[in-house]
């Protein structure tokens, strides 16, 4: 056994024995306040941001008193004026500290998961207990519009790294005394937050009961954002099964429509369940719209749905195997202009595909203004390049680049990746079977289609199962007066 | 997922175990057979399935074939019975299979031999068959949608190629011709004997109300078919369409929106594609649960491959020609399994009354 491997040894055993004093609560904290000061210390590892300030008080009898916290997680002002200036001004008891909540700790794991916390721990000679108090005001952004989910009607909040902010935004909309939230710690090394939020009566009790129980067993190690989270629940490995939003108001919006919304700590993607593909179709901003206009954004966005996963395929089957189906002088006009194309279509296309898709991926990573350089150039400059050297087809790079458009129309991120997949699917069945190929593959994603679920939910419902005026608030976007909204399980 | 499907998708699966069929394959026949007396004997064969199915969901009482046997016959007969219903189902995917390789071949003209398309069908119906019977439930819900959509979108275009000079002549020229025509028609339209099979499958519903839904899912089928019979007879007229295997392509393929879209069959084409996927897809999941209870071994997933391969290599590769196809749908479907089928549910249905273990 080498070295590294007694070192990696050695560490896990150390995390081990810390975890089951925890456990077996045989890490009392010392009666002594400098001992237990020093306990708390150990146990941290002695981090370069952690203060341990001592104040002598000057009481009736005088004391000798330890605060401890994270430097930058406390808020200064709140530390010592509602913590530290009492004692120094002669007082001795746990509640005359004048912030935040008051905590009684014995063990050593607690007072170090409550500095963690970004809590204070005050102990005090002559005291039973040490004593956490709230005075957190960790490092956090402004609230502002999330950039990938801007509204032109409508509120301009977005959720931000930190629950109990993104609650209060949200309880700013819902106030409702049947707004439940429940918290549960995730996670053995992040001990992550995460907070269940439901309306009680507008929510199935089944979808409460599924999410509460998957976020209890879930057994995972870390959590550093909500797409973790995501997975671990269980959903499918192609499909998203969950809604992302950074919008209090959608989120409201899913909460009266009698969904869960889940929210982790550090992240400012709330997750919504059950997320339907109906759901995953809708944006915030067609409810901020007049009805017509509104359904008739949505209808678009479902012929997008269409149009980004067949078109490509509709073209190669139609240049490829079923020529007659497609009107002679378009045939005919793409045909002469590919006479000089080195490539047979399908591997034209697929060219195509890759490199826009490249060019995608290149113009998202890049910051801001040069993202929208790579944009530029891989489109434009390329694109036109790629015509004039004849390696490839005018009708192919328009086929491509409505294909991508159209992909841009569907709002869910990881709904739009999907579309890519099946995209990229349909083509070689294009090619090989025409037509007979594009609608066999499209009956194998639909018979795999339904019988997915998101927390109990169909997932192409309300078309499948079909529920009697369920195209209302799905494919179009009629009033609410004039429809019934509520989720239920299959 | 729940496990269970409501009456209005008993209702529509019935349907579409019966009505692609009846799109495209029976009017061309029933022109054949009958001629000008195409519409009476597409009458005489939905009233005469009409009866059929009656009898036949008379019999099942709302128990699909599986308990129905049971109850009937006892353990060790019972499932020997059930081999023979799944023999029949067998013989009818068989033909599906024929209807599906004829059409593609009439309208797809693709350049990939039959056995490759019997491939990626078969793929269709393993993800098809894959989600039971509420998976099949929720395709037809939102394949129903869609014929719906793009049957209006055809449909309605066709009717204004109708030429009242058609329809002649009005009165039949021979009753002989109507009852040869009717004769295979009925055989589909009382396909009763295939949607009881899904009758367990609403659970927790009033048996009298299940045996009501399959036999509604007939009656819409039989009133579309004797609808398309007419609206041929119109457009194309008897000679004409007695002349094609599939006339309702010809009457499509006359509607031209413009001389730039001049194959106004294109819209039609993938409808009926996914449509009869559907259907085989239905009918291969009664087939591989008839197997399953008959021999009481392997799983669904087994079956599905087992009997998928084999029905599409025997249709994909056993026959030549279109005629051969034909023919043997005629034979095995109209005079044989379909016959020996309804027996089957009749007898069983009086055998288990005069046991006195019949639910009515």
């Amino acid at each position: 056994m080498n070295r590294n491997a007694l070192y990696e040894l050695q560490g896990e055993l150390e995390v081990l024995a810390a975890v089951l004093d925890a456990v077996l609560e045989k890490d009392v904290l010392s009666e002594d306040v400098d001992e237990a000061a020093q306990q708390i210390a150990e146990t941290l590892g002695h981090p370069p941001d952690l203060v341990d300030r001592q104040i002598a008080v000057q009481s009736s009898t005088p004391r000798h008193a330890h605060a401890m916290y994270l430097s930058l997680g406390v808020g200064d002002g709140l530390a010592s004026e509602g913590v530290l200036l009492p004692y120094l001004e002669g007082e001795s008891s746990p509640n005359d500290m004048t912030v935040g909540q008051l905590k009684e700790l014995s063990f050593v794991h607690q007072a170090a998961q409550a500095i963690l916390d970004n809590q204070a721990v005050l102990g005090m000679s002559g005291w039973e207990h040490w004593w956490a108090v709230d005075v957190a005001k960790p490092p956090m952004r402004n609230i502002q519009e999330p950039p990938n989910n801007k509204v032109v009607h409508g509120p301009h909040s977005g959720f931000i790294e930190n629950w109990a902010v993104n609650l209060s935004l949200l309880r700013q909309i819902v106030r409702s005394r049947f707004l439940r939230v429940e918290t549960q710690t995730v996670g053995f090394w992040t001990n992550t937050t995460v907070v269940l939020i439901y309306l009680e009566g507008q929510t199935p009790e089944a979808v409460v009961r599924w999410a509460r129980n998957k976020i209890q067993k879930m057994g995972i190690r870390g959590l550093v954002d909500s797409s973790r989270i995501a997975m671990a629940l269980g959903g499918a490995m192609l499909v998203p099964t969950m809604q992302y939003s950074e919008r209090p108001d959608q989120v409201a919006a899913a909460l009266l429509q009698g969904r869960v919304a889940i929210m982790v700590d550090q992240s400012p993607s709330v997750l919504l369940v059950p997320a339907r593909l109906s759901d995953l179709m809708t944006s915030p901003a067609d409810y901020y719209q007049v009805p017509v206009t509104g359904s008739m954004t949505r209808l678009l966005r479902y012929v997008g749905l269409l149009v980004a996963t067949t078109l490509p395929a509709i073209y190669v089957s139609a240049l490829t195997v079923n020529p007659s189906f497609i009107p002679l002088p378009l045939y005919l006009t793409t045909v002469r202009t590919r006479l000089s194309i080195p490539f047979p279509a399908i591997i034209e296309t697929i060219l195509m595909l890759l490199v826009v898709d490249m060019v995608q991926e290149a113009g998202l990573i890049m910051p801001g203004a040069l993202g929208q350089t790579v944009t530029i150039f891989g489109t434009l400059i390329l694109g036109d390049a790629a015509i004039k050297a004849g390696i490839v087809s005018a009708p192919t790079l328009i086929t491509v680049t409505i294909a991508m458009l159209a992909q841009f129309l569907i709002p869910d991120a990881n709904l739009s990746g999907v579309v890519r997949i099946i995209r990229y699917g349909l083509i070689p069945l294009a090619a090989i079977f025409g037509f007979t190929g594009i609608i066999s593959g499209w009956m194998i994603l639909l018979g795999l289609g339904v019988q997915l679920s998101s927390a109990g939910v169909p997932y192409l419902a309300p078309l499948a199962p079909a529920r009697p005026g369920g195209w209302r608030d799905t494919l179009l976007r009629i009033p609410r007066h004039l429809r019934a909204d509520k989720i239920g399980p299959s | 997922m729940s496990r269970h499907i409501s009456l209005r998708q008993l209702r529509l699966l019935q349907m579409m175990a019966i009505l692609p069929t009846t799109l495209v394959f029976l009017p061309g026949q029933t022109f054949e057979k009958s001629g000008a007396g195409a519409l009476y004997a597409a009458i005489l064969a939905a009233m005469g399935a009409f009866v059929i199915n009656i009898a036949v969901l008379w019999s099942s009482r709302g128990a699909s074939p599986g308990r129905l046997f049971h109850k009937s016959w006892g353990d060790v007969v019972g499932r020997c019975v059930m081999g023979i219903y799944a023999l029949g189902i067998l013989t009818g995917i068989i033909s599906i299979w024929n209807e599906l390789f004829t059409f593609v071949q009439a309208s797809v003209l693709p350049r990939t031999p039959e056995w490759a398309i019997g491939i990626l069908v078969w793929g269709v119906l393993a993800a098809a068959v894959s989600g039971g019977a509420p998976g099949l439930a929720r395709l037809t819900d939102l394949l129903t949608v869609g014929a719906i959509l793009l049957g209006l979108v055809v449909l309605v275009p066709v009717m204004g190629y109708v030429r009242p000079v058609h329809f002649v002549p009005f009165l039949p020229p021979s009753l002989m011709a109507i009852g040869k025509g009717a004769w295979l028609p009925m055989t589909f339209l009382g396909e009763s004997v295939v949607g009881v099979a899904f009758l367990d499958s609403a659970r927790g519903v009033d048996p009298h109300q299940r045996s009501n839904a399959i036999l509604q899912g007939t009656f819409i089928s039989a009133g579309v078919f004797v609808g398309i019979v007419t609206l041929l007879w119109g457009v194309l007229g008897a000679g004409f369409a007695a002349s094609q295997s599939f006339p309702i392509l010809e009457a499509i393929r006359d509607v031209r929106l413009s001389q730039f879209l001049s194959r106004f069959d294109i819209v039609f084409v993938p409808l009926w594609v996914a449509l009869v996927e559907l259907k085989l897809a239905i009918w291969m999941f009664i087939a591989v649960n008839s197997v399953r209870r008959a021999v009481r071994w392997g799983s669904s997933r087994l079956w599905m491959v087992l009997l998928g391969g084999a029905t599409g290599a025997i249709a994909s590769l056993g026959f030549t020609s279109v005629v051969e196809r034909i023919a043997f749908l005629k034979a095995t479907w109209g005079e044989g399994a379909f016959p020996v089928l309804v027996l089957l549910l009749l007898i069983s249905g009086l055998a288990s009354k005069f046991r006195g273990v019949h639910d009515g």
